[in-house]
């Protein structure tokens, strides 16, 4: 295959705007898959993707191409994700393509998640091909996105490609645009061997395999692959592409997209992003990778049987095996005894691992509220990083708490811009500035305390947008902040799981609001059980559940046992979940009641 | 050794339906009672199961209201007992009877049929909660009728009472224990009054019309009931079962050990140490169905060790027995004793541990279902 005829490329889209449709229909117009072999919507491969609409992962899929041109062409696929937490997968992509479909819902407009991958994709030098998508739909608004879109990318309005992935309109005209438009990588078989690596999966039998895309040179089976980050050597056993599964190859040449197995046992070793040479044909210099964005959000998950405490670290170690950015550290909690310390990239995140722990792993799981990491100078001059609220050093040994900001922008019709700004007043926002990408379309942007967002941000913006805005963020900077560690104590015991850190503003508030929730969730006990929040040992709120008085049925007899065995069972059930906290038994739900305290 | 065994028999047929109550009855259908004693002989001659390793002790006749019926087709059904099974070592022999509804004559007809023991219900000595819980007899009759029992040679008698009505204060029920015990029964079961879904009394509560007394006011009178109990030699030897000493009703001891029984009639629960069914429930279905010749039993579930030991966790807490720890099966030993171990702590002062047994205080019963529930393996 000639590097002339190979494409590289990814799809840039907001979750529902149509992206696993558009590449199913690339799929069966090019016959990689027939449509009786076709799950609806291939790529997400996961069920939790599929049930969800969005997509975790990066998929490559490679398909051939036969243009009227006489030319056999290789396109080959990078799926990216479409979800906010996932924008460092989505630069993963990006690396390793010369060019994007840019598909916007025409009854929908521009949304956050596409602009700011949008800028990632410009960014990266790509080009980039924008698709009205859902043209046939009543509601289509062909003509105000067509401005929204032309105003995002700059481009003309002749260069829009108006389509229906659904019925097929214009699916030609794309096939068209990503032979002509988008450039074929460029040839350099002869230089120095050179692969970028953009994922990676664990196979039980061969081991760790990244997903390369080879910018210099060859990667042949028999050669020895050197990684830049670590320099380790493993021998080369096998190359490939990605039809569907994963087919073997002789080699792997300049410009193209595939696998490589070198029986790698350390999933560790593969780090996307890193560069990986050939011992026979060695570079000097790595390939420019993109940055690895850090965990931002942490949260305590923990065995809801003690026992399983191993299996749930043995899960773990898989996940990461597939996700690179889930970290875990072990971390003892004096109301959950043994369990991990996880980072996540953000809310979504963290709840896509939590499911599949329990689906994949039938573990039960019980999680602590997230929390942001926060960077603290001491008194004696030194940062620390603190991932747990509870591990926060007291207030004399701290000069100042600085906590990450991320620097958002907001998508609406302009009919929301009140509200949307109200709400972000509320949670300590700064504002930038106001764009309009079309008459009727917004971007606002916003400086955003991250440990601000991460509750319940994104469903109070979509509801008062009646689900028309959306929102993207980047990290931006630690800034120092009036921060305070506000304290839960269950029955005179201080509960580690439930410490925040919140401003000294909302400190009261929130106190109030978190001891009238958890009387809410706490079921009664024996003995009437007070919850109090303290700021500094000072108690600033208090609530008491009443004493259970009585719980007992007088009569049980009449021989029908399995009615009560059958309630008991019930009962049994719902306290699947519960954990002691010294002598007080505390829903797993009570765990998360901060997410549940409204902040109006 | 014969596994202990009992037999139940269901005489749903009721002058009246009482508000409170769920059991299975039926007003107004006498007509069919000869139909009903065909269909429940023909129930019990059908009966193949092999129970030649029990030994069955007890028979309860309960209901409904089964002193309504005449002596000859209570003979029947005995008699169709005595072809099917061996019943010669019945040492308990019980039929629910209530007040003015068992004129001393039929009484006479029951203690010669071999009936040895009759539980009366009397439920209140307060004639406005008798008529709020829509009883039809008197607070004489309830006397009368004790008097006829005793004097027709019926030396095992239990009352059963109900507290914490809406509209009662601690000195009626008071009162009324002491009135009942003065009688001398040899056993009285007095339950708080409870709401079951379906039933007259839940419809009120639900429209408010009626408000049931608070948890507290029932937990404090139910200590202090089982004080005053104990006081005059009456044992609590389960939750809301109080008795002289060796006269424990050894028919409903049998459902809380999880011993097997056999049951006949409609809605009858029965078990075999294994399985659990129940007959329908509804006089016209269970008749077709005998008439038919089909078989009247509307479930049956197959009981898993977990299930049998957690019923022997739920109703062994409920007695003063407790729970029997030589018969949790080794392979849940573990998984009990950590249950045990978080239950300590929550349920403080709740338990009475020995080396062969657990069993719960005088408050522990208060909560005795949570904690029964927090005790039981998953």
């Amino acid at each position: 295959m000639k590097t002339a005829h190979i494409r590289n490329f990814c799809i840039i889209a907001h979750i529902d705007h149509g992206k696993s449709t558009l590449a199913d229909r690339l799929l069966e117009e090019t016959n990689t898959l027939s449509k009786k072999d076709m799950k609806a919507q291939v790529l997400d491969s996961m069920d939790l993707e599929r049930e969800r609409g969005i997509t975790i992962k990066s998929h490559p899929i490679r398909m051939e191409y036969q243009h009227s041109d006489g030319n056999c062409y290789v396109l080959n696929l990078i799926d990216t994700p479409g979800h906010v937490d996932f924008s460092y997968e989505v630069s993963r992509s990006l690396a390793a393509c010369e060019g994007a479909l840019l598909l916007v819902d025409a009854a929908q407009g521009v949304e956050a998640q596409t602009v700011s991958n949008t800028y990632l994709a410009i960014e990266n030098d790509l080009t980039i091909i924008p698709i009205l998508n859902k043209v046939d739909l009543p509601s289509a608004m062909v003509e105000d996105v067509k401005i929204q879109m032309m105003e995002l990318i700059g481009c003309d309005e002749n260069e829009i490609i108006e389509a229906s992935a659904k019925s097929g309109i214009g699916i030609q005209d794309i096939f068209d645009a990503i032979i002509s438009r988008i450039d074929p990588p460029k040839n350099n078989v002869e230089d120095k061997t050179r692969a970028l690596i953009f994922d990676s999966v664990y196979d039980n039998y061969k081991g760790a395999i990244p997903y390369v895309r080879v910018f210099d040179g060859v990667l042949k089976p028999g050669m020895t692959a050197q990684f830049f980050s670590h320099g380790r050597e493993y021998e080369i056993t096998e190359t490939g592409h990605f039809i569907l599964d994963k087919v073997k190859t002789n080699e792997l040449r300049s410009g193209e997209v595939g696998y490589v197995v070198a029986s790698i046992r350390d999933m560790a070793h593969i780090e996307p992003g890193d560069t990986i040479t050939v011992k026979e044909n060695k570079a000097d210099k790595r390939l420019p990778g993109y940055k690895k964005i850090k965990p931002m959000v942490f949260s305590g998950l923990y065995p809801a049987e003690a026992d399983d405490y191993d299996q749930l670290r043995q899960a773990l170690e898989k996940l990461q095996l597939n996700d690179a950015s889930l970290e875990f550290t072990p971390e003892t909690s004096q109301a959950l005894g043994f369990g991990f310390r996880c980072g996540f990239l953000g809310l979504l995140h963290m709840e896509i691992i939590q499911e599949r722990l329990e689906r994949e792993f039938d573990l039960d799981l019980v999680t602590t509220t997230p929390n942001v990491v926060y960077e603290v100078l001491l008194r004696t001059g030194e940062t620390i990083k603190v991932d747990t609220p509870a591990k926060m050093p007291s207030t004399s040994d701290m000069q100042a708490i600085l906590e990450p900001i991320v620097s958002a922008e907001i998508l609406t019709p302009k009919e929301y811009i009140g509200s949307i700004m109200t709400l972000c007043q509320k949670k300590r926002g700064i504002y930038k500035n106001t764009q309009y990408l079309s008459p009727e379309k917004a971007q606002l942007h916003y400086d955003l305390p991250l440990g601000e967002i991460i509750f319940d941000y994104y469903d109070k913006l979509k509801s008062i947008s009646s689900g028309y805005a959306s929102f993207d963020y980047e990290f931006k900077a630690f800034e120092k902040a009036q921060l305070q560690k506000l304290d839960i104590l269950i029955h005179s015991e201080s509960v580690d799981a439930l410490s925040t850190i919140c401003h000294a503003d909302d400190a009261y508030h929130r106190g109030v609001a978190l001891c009238s929730k958890l009387k809410e969730l706490i079921p009664r006990q024996m003995f009437e059980v007070a919850i109090q929040a303290a700021i500094n040992s000072r108690i600033i709120a208090r609530t008491t559940v009443r004493a259970l008085k009585k719980n007992v049925t007088a009569k049980c007899y009449g021989g029908d046992i399995s009615r009560k065995r059958k309630l008991w069972d019930k009962q049994k059930k719902g306290k699947k979940r519960m954990k002691m906290i010294g002598k007080v038994e505390v829903p797993q739900e009570a765990l998360l009641a901060v997410l549940q305290v409204d902040n109006d | 050794m014969k596994t202990p065994a009992g037999i139940y028999i269901h005489i749903p047929f009721c002058a009246v339906k009482c508000m409170y109550c769920d059991f299975y009855s039926i007003a107004e259908r006498e007509d069919s009672i000869p139909r009903f004693i065909n269909a429940i002989t023909t129930e019990i001659e059908r009966c193949n199961m092999d129970v030649s390793d029990w030994g069955i002790d007890t028979i309860f006749i309960g209901g409904g209201t089964p002193s309504l019926i005449d002596g000859h087709f209570i003979e029947s059904i005995l008699t169709s007992l005595q072809n099917s099974f061996d019943i010669s070592s019945v040492k308990e022999f019980t039929m629910e009877a209530n007040p003015g509804e068992s004129p001393k004559d039929r009484l006479m007809d029951f203690r010669s049929l071999g009936i040895n023991r009759i539980s009366m219900g009397v439920q209140s000595l307060e004639p406005t909660l008798l008529k709020f819980l829509t009883r039809i007899h008197s607070v004489e009759q309830v006397f009368e009728t004790y008097e006829n029992a005793r004097s027709v040679g019926f030396h095992n008698v239990n009352c059963d009472l109900i507290y914490s009505i809406p509209g009662q204060t601690w000195d009626i029920w008071e009162r009324d224990m002491e009135r009942i015990i003065e009688l001398e029964p040899n056993h009285i079961s007095a339950y708080t009054l409870t709401l079951e879904k379906g039933t007259d009394l839940f419809k009120l509560v639900k429209d408010k019309k009626v408000t049931m007394p608070e948890d507290g006011q029932t937990a404090e009178w139910f200590l202090k009931t089982h004080e005053i109990m104990e006081s005059y030699g009456y044992s609590s030897y389960e939750i809301s079962n109080f008795s002289k000493p060796k006269m424990e009703c050894q028919h409903n001891l049998h459902y809380w050990r999880i011993h097997p029984y056999l049951a006949f009639g409609p809605s009858a629960h029965g078990f075999d140490g294994q399985n659990r069914w129940n007959n329908s429930r509804s006089m016209d279905h269970y008749l077709q169905q005998i008439e038919s010749n089909k078989s009247p039993v509307s479930m049956k579930e197959t009981l898993t060790q977990k299930d049998l030991l957690n019923e022997m966790i739920g109703f062994g807490l409920r007695m003063k027995d407790g729970i029997n720890l030589s018969k949790i099966p080794e392979k849940f030993k573990n998984k009990f004793s950590g249950n045990l171990i978080v239950a300590e702590k929550k349920w403080e002062g709740c338990f009475i541990q020995t080396e062969k047994s657990i069993s719960l205080t005088k408050t522990g019963m208060v909560y005795g279902d949570a904690i029964g529930v927090d005790l039981m393996v998953d």
